[in-house]
């Protein structure tokens, strides 16, 4: 099988036909990569997440992976900044919400469940109700639910907003683990350039209107 | 997943039901039900109460108590918001609104006294349209709105217009009609005719079928639009498929059962406290059978209560459903949904 990576060709997006970069982007990711989205509130950095992530369309160009023509949302995996409060539901409940077996109606596997709690750094939370959680706590049962998901492609969409120091560190190296041993694609939008430039590989800086890819060590 | 609890409210709304059988101007024993059940009993009276009158009323009365908790829950789902249920809402004035409009005003058409099943066709449609309309108008201004304070206020605002409406429809109204207007507004499962109940069990049926077959995308419409697109959930396909089951369910009951109060919000709180899940597939049978449970209950009392006289079911769910309304109000419960 071909190996998985991702394509974007072109790529413009934006509100009402009104792009929010002055050029096209193109640019070329592969598993493994941990792509961090830096740039000012409003200059688009979640439209550009969603458009990847097919939720919405772009204005022009296109994203394709090695597998399919085109990047449909059930290739990826998101995380938001928004905390959706719901009554009587459990960490592990909502961990699987979502999920292949749940769409499927297939019964939970409890011990998957538990690995990725503990590879979050939760375990024995399995059983708590979700509206106890801090915001940190939340956030990570949210990334524990995207990685149960197995998709090649993690969107996360500035995860770690609400969470104390120690807790943004501890993300960020947990998904530079995720992105090169899962091989996974991650791409984070982030405000938190010093953590972003030690854990991630790829840098997407947007700036008046401009979007530069670097490399780490570039 | 707990089947102790479906199991539990089944073996209760049984035992309701049997008591709600046998209670009303006539009282038949256990002993002589089961007879007329295996047609074996020996008074006739007796088997036409029973057949023509406490079968349909009871049939009536777990249709409309599991219809309206449904329709509660779906609203609770919709809206993210724990007081919404088809009588806060004001969807049950639009349905009484159109009842009116059909009974005071086009009743006196002679061909709906010829046709029975016309007569009631034409209720069920009215109710329907009054109840889609106020779902409509209610679920596009709470896209607007940001609390869901606003979103009741709004409610109880266009429930207000509609009764003013009303009333000025029955000031008009010839006496006949505005009798039956009125008996109509006080909630009644015995009112429900033969022909309506056919209707009735049609359109109930399939809306509780097709919410049965929503429960997983009611799951994920929790989490928020931007988890559910991002899970593959049309969501406009989702949410009229919704607000379709939603309507149909309470305008067809209140079409032939009359406004009937606080169950929709009330029994949805009562299962969640129950069962401590928000799970739809879990919650769903709880609801209904919950549902059936308050609405045979309460009919068992109005019938019980004083001698031949029927105290109007209304006041009954009132006297059951509101204290559960001030509890969610005041309870840190409402804090599992946030700012409301």
């Amino acid at each position: 099988m071909e190996k998985f990576n991702l394509h974007i060709q072109d790529l413009t997006w934006g509100y009402n036909g009104n792009a929010l970069l002055n050029h096209a982007f193109s640019t070329q990711i592969q598993l493994g990569d941990f792509v961090a989205l830096l740039g000012a509130n409003g200059t688009g950095k979640s439209t550009l997440l969603r458009v990847i992530g097919a939720i919405e369309k772009p204005l022009s160009g296109s994203i394709f992976s090695s597998i399919s023509s085109g990047v449909h949302p059930s290739e990826c995996a998101f995380v938001f900044a928004q905390r959706p409060l719901i009554p009587y539901l459990t960490v592990e409940k909502l961990v699987y919400l979502g999920t292949e077996s749940f769409l499927k109606q297939l019964d939970k596997d409890p011990r998957e469940i538990q690995s990725i709690l503990q590879k979050m750094k939760m375990e024995g939370y399995e059983k708590r109700y979700v509206d106890t959680l801090s915001d940190g706590e939340f956030q990570k049962v949210m990334i524990a639910r995207a990685l149960l998901q197995k998709k090649h492609i993690l969107i996360l969409d500035e995860p770690t907003a609400f969470l104390d120091y120690p807790s943004k560190k501890m993300l960020f190296e947990l998904l530079q683990n995720v992105a090169r041993e899962e091989q996974k694609i991650i791409i984070m939008s982030t405000h938190e350039p010093e953590l972003a430039y030690q854990y991630a590989n790829k840098f997407w800086e947007i700036e008046k209107g401009e979007l530069q890819e670097r490399k780490k060590g570039e | 997943m707990n089947k102790r609890y479906p199991i539990f409210l089944s073996s209760i709304l049984l035992f309701i039901s049997f008591i709600n059988l046998s209670i009303g101007s006539q009282e038949i024993g256990f002993k002589e039900i089961l007879e007329i059940l295996q047609n074996k009993n020996t008074n006739p009276t007796w088997g036409v109460i029973f057949w023509e009158y406490r079968i349909p009323k009871l049939i009536a009365a777990i249709l409309a108590g599991a219809g309206l908790a449904c329709s509660g829950l779906l609203m609770q789902t919709l809206f993210r918001n724990p007081l919404a249920g088809p009588y806060v809402l004001g969807i049950s004035s639009g349905a009484s609104f159109g009842v009116a409009l059909f009974v005071l005003a086009g009743s006196s058409l002679a061909a709906f006294a010829m046709y029975p099943l016309l007569y009631a066709l034409g209720v069920g449609f009215a109710a329907l349209i009054g109840s889609f309309f106020i779902l409509f108008a209610m679920y596009w201004s709470s896209k607007k709105l940001h609390s869901g304070f606003s979103v009741l206020i709004l409610g109880l605002i266009l429930g207000q217009i509609l009764g003013a409406l009303q009333s000025g429809l029955s000031f008009i109204a010839s006496p006949g009609a505005l009798k039956e207007f009125v008996l109509w507004g006080m909630g009644s499962f015995s009112q429900v005719s033969v022909p309506s109940l056919f209707f009735m069990v049609v359109i109930v049926v399939f809306s509780l079928w097709r919410v049965y077959t929503l429960h997983h995308k009611l799951d994920i419409y929790l989490l928020g639009d931007l988890y559910a697109k991002s899970m593959g959930l049309d969501l406009r396909k989702f949410r009229t498929a919704t607000i379709l089951a939603t309507g149909l369910l309470s305008g067809v009951i209140t079409a032939f059962c009359g406004p009937i109060a606080f169950i929709g919000l009330a029994v949805p709180h009562v299962s969640r406290f129950l069962i401590k899940t928000h799970e739809h597939k879990q919650l769903y049978w709880v609801v209904l059978l919950l549902g059936a449970i308050i609405a045979v209950l309460s009919d068992t009392i109005s019938h019980a209560g004083l001698g031949n006289q029927v105290i109007p079911i209304n006041i009954l769910t009132s006297i059951l459903g509101g204290p559960v309304v001030l509890w969610v109000i005041l309870s840190k419960n409402t804090k599992r949904y946030g700012e409301i």
